[in-house]
């Protein structure tokens, strides 16, 4: 008898695997109601930031990459006018992210207006594996309106490596 | 289990883009990919500011920063960027909103989206996501109607295993055995979530009294070739499960064979023994049972099947007329049932302090992404000593959900703490730069308006200088032709011709000289005027340039201002009464349910502490029995 009840109890156990959730008691309203107000604080924070931190004259640098590359990129480094602005190591993760469509805010910030000159330095691996760096610098007249620009990395199969296409954007 | 999710969600959102990409422009806007690059500067419209802020999204949607990507998709929705008319970024927010525990804002958006004029694919998205959100609302009936109506048959064919993995789950939960094998037919077993579906439908069947389907079901997940851990895991659940049907069936051998196949060194090896003991025991095998169980008392007391084995064990020996080591046996079980109940107790103790929970967090995952959505702890990710005796709360469904819910609720707790954080240093920041402003804003408003009258003199002298270039190269204008040295010499040859009385010699050496002057003025005349077109081009540009840089400070002047008389600063004090109310709010929250989930622990372990007692009575028993029965055959022994 014992060892029937045995059974059953480790049958229970082994059981399904928790597929959906459906419960709506009290608390989780409560729950619920919270997540909504963080979410608009959030929101009216970061709208808030930009305002005071981004006057309508910001210069902003986006990176993309090819959706589905075989190459990897390794780390991106950024320097504005023989400044250094910005480092960025890619984990496995993000990169993954970068190449289902995901566009990456490297930078943004005041830039002085007239000619500049942005220069990227990026490390990666080639479909063989095998690691090389490049080097490019573009040059880009910021104007009093917002600029945006992004750095499309884009495969160059011919040469099993990485190339840089520039598009800028005024506002 | 999050990562079949993950899998899935990036298809969804692929394909969202892609159908986003391919739709027409009478169906909604766009989401333009800008594949022809443009050399110069492009206008900053609003599709391009449209697709690099769903860029933004869409990285950190991948990157595990779900709500990041949810907040930013509606910061630029009051940018005026997304609205009713970018449907990409409607389905993605309604994906978003129901992994954030908001079905209801969710079913608003997907409502919204169905009643649009909107092409088929994306229409059905939204059915799917709607379908979802009914299945997790634990509505099949509704996901079921949705998931076989004609409409969302248009989605492509990539997302259909979800569609269909969705139905079939809605369909077990419904019953309906038969129709979900249909729909499971074509789904690959061996992907993660197909083989969860088939184990789900195999326990399912087995529960409903078809355990022979339910079997069959089984055995295709155990028969699955090894693969990731979560695959390996789930090929030792499903033959545990068929080992246990098979008892209850009374087949031993055959659960015996489906036993053997559990993994020894699996999170399922204990139950596995235990039951193949069973099994062996139940067909008269004893002795073939007894090793199985004295291999299973030797791990950690703390498991079920381990407590169970320390009183199976010594009654086999019993059976088997070995009463010595029987009684040894059920001593060695008193005393670990007595160590496990001490243990217990230091739990409970454990569980009734403060913090206990945050003791649970795996570290590495919260190092890993601080992001309120981003993958949190569930069952066999926690960590901590108590787990031992808590791993069957974590199975179950509804404390799972209650402690994600806690976790993320930390999570937007310490959100909602650098938030505080920040306040005080925008405020100083704001009140630095109105200071500054105030004071250097008058003067370099003046500078500025001098330096545009400047610059305006500039740029009408140089172009006044560009026109005046001569387009023909004409020698009776030597000066102008010439390089400025020569230029120079010319002026001063013919200066000492005109003015001054050289001697015949004289003279002719000047002549001379003014004509070869003359030869080397004409020759270099076209280099010469080509260059110095070039040089009045770029001082045009350079004043165009100098105008730029005009027009920048004067935005940013005119920035300044909009700085200085901004209601900033009481936006933000109130904020701070905001972040400082919900903090209160979700403290309380945060400490309702750690209430429950303590409560929740603390219920598990008595009813644990209840078992072991009843273990503890069993073991005492069976040693005062067999002690009594010795001492019975001492006294027979002694009167014969």
């Amino acid at each position: 008898m014992k060892i029937r009840h045995l059974l059953l109890a480790m049958l229970v156990t082994v059981g399904c695997v928790p597929a959906a959730v459906a419960q709506d008691t009290g608390l989780s309203q409560r729950i619920q109601a919270l997540k909504e107000q963080v979410l608009d604080l959030d929101r009216d924070l970061t709208l808030l930031e930009e305002e005071l931190l981004y006057p309508s004259s910001q210069a902003s640098f986006f990176l993309s990459v090819d959706v589905g590359t075989p190459i990897r990129l390794v780390d991106i480094k950024l320097t504005l006018n023989g400044e250094h602005i910005g480092y960025h190591f890619y984990s496995e993760h993000e990169f993954e992210a970068l190449t289902k469509g995901g566009i990456q805010l490297l930078h943004t910030g005041n830039v002085r207006s007239g000619r500049n000159e942005l220069e990227v330095s990026m490390t990666g691996y080639d479909p063989r594996g095998q690691d090389y760096q490049r080097t490019v610098s573009h040059i880009f007249n910021k104007g009093p309106g917002r600029k945006h620009i992004e750095l499309r990395v884009v495969d160059d199969l011919d040469a099993m490596q990485h190339r840089f296409d520039f598009r800028e954007w005024d506002q | 289990m999050r990562r079949m999710k993950h899998s899935l969600r990036a298809h969804l959102a692929l394909g969202t883009l892609l159908a986003c990409v391919m739709a027409s422009a009478d169906t909604g806007t766009r989401l333009v990919l800008f594949d022809d690059l443009a050399s110069t500067p492009q206008a900053l419209g609003i599709e391009e500011q449209r697709y690099l802020a769903f860029g933004g999204a869409i990285l950190d949607y991948y990157s595990d920063r779900s709500f990041a990507a949810l907040s930013r998709l509606r910061v630029n929705q009051a940018h005026g960027l997304f609205d009713d008319s970018t449907e990409y970024a409607e389905l993605l927010q309604g994906e978003l909103f129901l992994d954030y525990g908001l079905p209801e804002q969710a079913g608003v958006i997907f409502e919204r989206l169905l009643r649009k004029d909107i092409l088929a694919r994306t229409r059905a998205e939204a059915w799917l996501h709607k379908a979802d959100l009914h299945y997790r609302q634990g509505d099949y009936q509704a996901a079921t109607d949705i998931l076989t109506a004609a409409p969302i048959q248009a989605l492509r064919p990539e997302q259909q295993p979800h569609r269909q993995l969705l139905l079939a789950n809605a369909l077990i939960h419904q019953g309906e055995f038969n129709r979900a094998a249909d729909e499971l037919a074509t789904v690959p077993l061996d992907s993660v979530p197909g083989a969860y579906a088939s184990y789900n439908m195999g326990v399912a069947m087995v529960r409903a009294g078809q355990p022979a389907h339910g079997l069959t079901r089984l055995e295709h997940v155990a028969a699955l070739p090894s693969g990731d851990p979560e695959i390996n895991a789930l090929k030792d659940r499903a033959a545990l499960a068929i080992g246990l049907t098979e008892l209850r069936q009374g087949r031993a051998d055959q659960a015996r064979a489906a036993l053997l196949r559990v993994r020894a060194d699996g999170p399922y090896s204990s139950d596995a023994l235990m039951a193949l003991g069973l099994a062996n025991y139940r067909r008269g095998a004893v002795r073939s049972a007894l090793p199985l169980w004295l291999e299973l008392i030797r791990r950690d007391p703390v498991h079920g099947a381990v407590q169970e084995a320390m009183l199976l064990a010594p009654r086999a020996y019993e059976e088997l007329g070995a009463l010595p080591q029987a009684l040894a046996g059920y001593q060695v079980a008193a005393e670990q049932f007595r160590a496990v109940l001490h243990d217990l107790e230091a739990t409970a103790r454990r569980i009734r302090q403060p913090g206990w929970l945050h003791t649970l967090n795996d570290q590495t995952a919260a190092l890993a992404s601080q992001d309120p959505m981003a993958w949190l702890v569930r069952q066999g990710a926690a960590q901590g000593d108590d787990l031992v005796y808590l791993h069957q709360l974590f199975a179950e469904r509804q404390f799972a959900e209650q402690y994600r819910q806690y976790q993320q609720l930390v999570r937007l707790s310490e959100l909602l703490r650098q938030h505080q954080q920040s306040i005080p240093v925008l405020q100083a920041t704001l009140a630095e730069r109105q200071q500054r402003l105030a004071r250097v804003a008058p003067r370099i408003h003046e500078q500025v308006a001098a330096l545009r009258q400047q610059q305006q003199q500039l740029a009408d002298a140089t172009a006044a200088l560009a026109q005046s270039i001569p387009q023909h190269l004409d020698i009776n204008a030597t000066h102008d032709l010439a390089e400025l040295p020569h230029a120079i010499m010319w002026q001063r040859v013919t200066g000492w011709l005109d003015s001054t009385q050289p001697s015949a010699a004289q003279r002719q050496r000047l002549e001379r000289l003014r004509g070869r002057l003359l030869w080397e003025i004409a020759h270099r005349g076209p280099a010469n005027r080509e260059r110095q077109q070039r040089d009045g081009a770029a001082l045009i540009i350079d004043a165009d340039i100098a105008g730029l840089r005009l027009a920048a400070l004067e935005q940013l002047l005119n920035d300044a201002h909009v700085a200085l008389q901004s209601d900033l600063g009481t936006r933000l004090t109130h904020l701070a009464e905001q972040i400082e109310a919900q903090r209160t709010q979700t403290e309380a929250i945060i400490n309702e349910l750690g209430e429950r989930l303590q409560l929740a622990g603390l219920q598990l372990l008595a009813r644990q502490r209840q078992t072991l007692g009843e273990h503890l009575a069993e073991a005492h028993l069976s040693i005062a029995r067999l002690q009594d029965s010795a001492a019975r055959a001492q006294q027979t022994r002694g009167r014969q």
